[in-house]
């Protein structure tokens, strides 16, 4: 008897045909759908309207081209001042350097000194100079340049022969007043002012916090060998002078009177726990008229002044934002306007309103694309160029950049919500009547 | 004319801009449009030709009235369905031709295909046999600021025949050319209707059209005052 293979029932080939395609129909709809333009959503099949849009984007490219280079521009900006913050928020998170706020204690001169100048000090994220027990000099932008100079060897000037050249100096004319200049990477070179103020001289020994590249601290031991005295009293104040590479050779142990003493900021003093009063007494004299805050306080200054200073730069933004806006709103309207006629045609065609819409959405789109493409990669460069060639240290995160697209993408949204449902809702024959305005 | 063979029909339709105390566009017309027609609407200017011509392709809605096309009434249909409708159903062509100036003549052409999901590879081919039938085949790849008129109205009226529409709704086409082309664009029309058995409804008040239409409609005041076959 000859063996016939069962034809299946009609709903064995139903349930057959039905689960291959089950596993297929995604893909095979989804390449119809491409080889189409077109897309579902909603329950809608949506034609893609890219080919013209791209022609209609170079027709105008040059609006395109300065569309584009706002957002990149929007980008860069606002990436910029993410990762500014980034690196300043990171300092004050204790991701850096956390010292103001572990403080008991923190002290200002406030005649001279305001804790928003400290603050401002604080927020260059690249100070690398030292935290020197009573040299307030370092995390100013006097001390800064001071200590810049001494490392090209110009701030603490010989003479030919290989002398003191006095009167010569950089940021002021100094003279040696006491001692020798530094000859060792431990020694020191101290404002005789400042020094008296601490009562320290030619000799003694004083600990300090240097930090290094990284943000770290480690303490160091100078011996001061000679006092300086400048002819501007108020540099007199500020600078000390350091032997060239001391920064390379931190000594790590000190158990000097002044190492419970710490100078993270210009005019901030920083007591630990149980500070003996003497040194108290040490610390106003040095600084007459400082505040003394406790480390409550001192975190409650610093979170209000970032604060303040993230409320406005976030307000900027969101005005940079606005002003965006306006600006992909009037072009995209000045698209919309003259080609009022051209999106008719379209609509007598048969193309649905809403596609009408999202083609006019979709030029802003791409667009804004390019822009964000430009702007993330003009932001890379600008990054490291700034690192590379100045003293910044721009930390670019990723989350950064997500931010900035994502603003840019906001901006091109909220500007071409009007012209889009503006092409949307006029009627065909409304379109058709309109002239070219250009 | 049979009922089976109407595939278009407008009832008792009235139009009214709302332009001051309103203004009566197309007043409680009636017509039937017949499978393979030629129909020729014609009358003064202003008399409501090219209202009545967008009211019947769907373009606006009546304020009054019906229009069906194969029985599918248009007041049923919403916005969307409308437009699907005009993609499939209907042929436009205008007296401007309203070709879009960032696209060659096969383009132009080919965009109602692609509105309608058409294949690229299908679209093309479509596209080439109807430029040739218009005689284009030549300037497929031209844009229209590089042809004449003539030319650019018989792009357009391929790019009408594009879906092959039930209907193609012609509105003054030959108002913008000189009398050669115009001649030449009611040869087109009238060779497509004898050979596709295409219905054709025109909007024109020119005298030499009338001699191409199987029917005339003479409108007045936004009504039909006469009509001759």
């Amino acid at each position: 008897m000859q063996h016939r293979r069962r034809e299946p029932e009609p709903q064995e080939r139903e349930h057959s045909r039905t689960s291959l395609e089950l596993l297929a129909q995604p893909l095979v709809r989804l390449w119809r759908n491409l080889n189409r333009r077109t897309v579902r959503f909603a329950g809608e099949t949506w034609k893609l309207m890219f080919p013209y849009s791209s022609r209609s984007i170079r027709r105008r490219k040059w609006r395109a081209a300065i569309l584009a280079l706002c957002v990149a521009l929007s980008i860069v900006v606002f990436s910029l001042f993410e990762a500014h913050f980034t690196a300043t928020h990171a300092r004050f998170s204790g991701r850096v350097q956390p010292l103001p706020l572990e403080a008991d204690l923190v002290a200002t001169r406030d005649d001279a000194w305001s804790p928003a100048d400290v603050n401002r000090l604080n927020f260059m994220p690249d100070v690398t100079a030292l935290d020197v027990g009573t040299a307030v000099e370092v995390y100013s932008p006097v001390g800064f340049v001071g200590l810049a100079a001494l490392d090209r060897g110009s701030f603490a000037p010989r003479d030919g022969e290989g002398g003191v050249k006095p009167d010569a100096g950089l940021a002021g004319d100094i003279s040696l007043t006491n001692g020798d200049l530094p000859d060792r990477p431990d020694q020191i070179l101290v404002p005789a002012q400042l020094a008296a103020a601490v009562r320290l001289n030619v000799g003694d020994r004083f600990g300090v916090e240097y930090r290094d590249s990284s943000g770290d601290l480690h303490p160091v031991v100078y011996e001061i060998c000679g006092l300086h005295r400048t002819k501007d009293p108020h540099l007199d104040q500020l600078l000390t002078v350091l032997p060239r590479g001391s920064e390379e050779s931190p000594i790590p142990a000190f158990d000097g009177v002044y190492g419970d003493y710490r100078h993270p900021g210009g005019n901030l003093v920083l007591m630990r726990s149980g500070v003996p009063d003497r040194l108290r007494g040490d610390l106003d004299r040095a600084l007459p008229g400082a505040d003394l805050l406790t480390r409550t306080r001192g975190r409650e200054m610093t979170g209000t002044l970032l604060r303040d200073v993230f409320s406005s730069g976030r307000f900027l933004i969101f005005l940079a934002l606005v002003f965006s806006s306006l600006g992909v709103l009037n072009a995209l309207l000045l698209t919309f306007l003259e080609r009022q006629r051209e999106l008719g045609i379209f609509k007598a065609l048969g193309t649905l309103n809403d596609e009408v819409r999202i083609m006019l959405w979709q030029e802003g789109f791409l667009t804004a694309m390019v822009g964000i493409a430009a702007g993330v990669g003009m932001t890379q460069v600008l990054v490291w160029l700034l690192n590379a060639y100045t003293a910044s240290s721009y930390v670019l995160a990723p989350a950064s950049l997500a931010i900035a697209v994502g603003a840019a993408l906001i901006v091109f949204y909220a500007g071409a919500i009007l012209p889009g449902l503006m092409a949307r809702n006029m009627t065909v024959e409304d379109l058709l009547r309109r002239r070219n305005i250009l | 004319m049979p009922d089976s063979e109407v595939i278009l029909r407008a009832d008792e339709i009235t139009k009214i801009y709302l332009v001051g105390a309103g203004v009566k566009a197309v007043d409680h017309l009636s017509m039937e449009v017949g499978r393979g027609e030629f129909k020729l609407v014609t009358g003064p200017s202003g008399c409501g030709k090219s209202t009545l011509l967008g009211l019947l392709g769907g373009l606006d809605r009546p304020t009054y009235g019906e229009i069906y096309l194969r029985d599918q009434s248009y007041s049923e249909l919403s916005e969307n369905g409308l437009a699907r409708l005009r993609r499939t159903e209907v042929g436009f062509v205008f007296q401007f031709f309203n070709l879009l100036n960032d696209l060659t003549a096969r383009e132009n052409v080919e965009l109602p295909m692609r509105l309608v999901g058409v294949q690229m590879a299908e679209a093309g081919d479509r596209c080439a046999d109807l430029l040739s039938s218009v005689g284009l085949a030549e300037r497929m790849n031209h844009y229209p600021h590089e042809m004449s008129g003539g030319e650019q109205q018989r792009v357009a009226i391929a790019r009408a025949l594009a879906n092959d529409p039930a209907v193609v709704l012609a509105d003054e086409p030959t108002g913008n050319l000189d009398s050669k082309n115009s001649a030449d664009v009611m040869d087109l029309f009238r060779r497509l209707n004898e050979e596709r058995d295409q219905t054709f409804v025109v909007v024109s008040h020119d005298e030499a059209a009338h001699d191409y239409a199987s029917e005339i409609v003479h409108m007045q005041d936004g009504a039909i005052c006469r009509v001759e076959v």
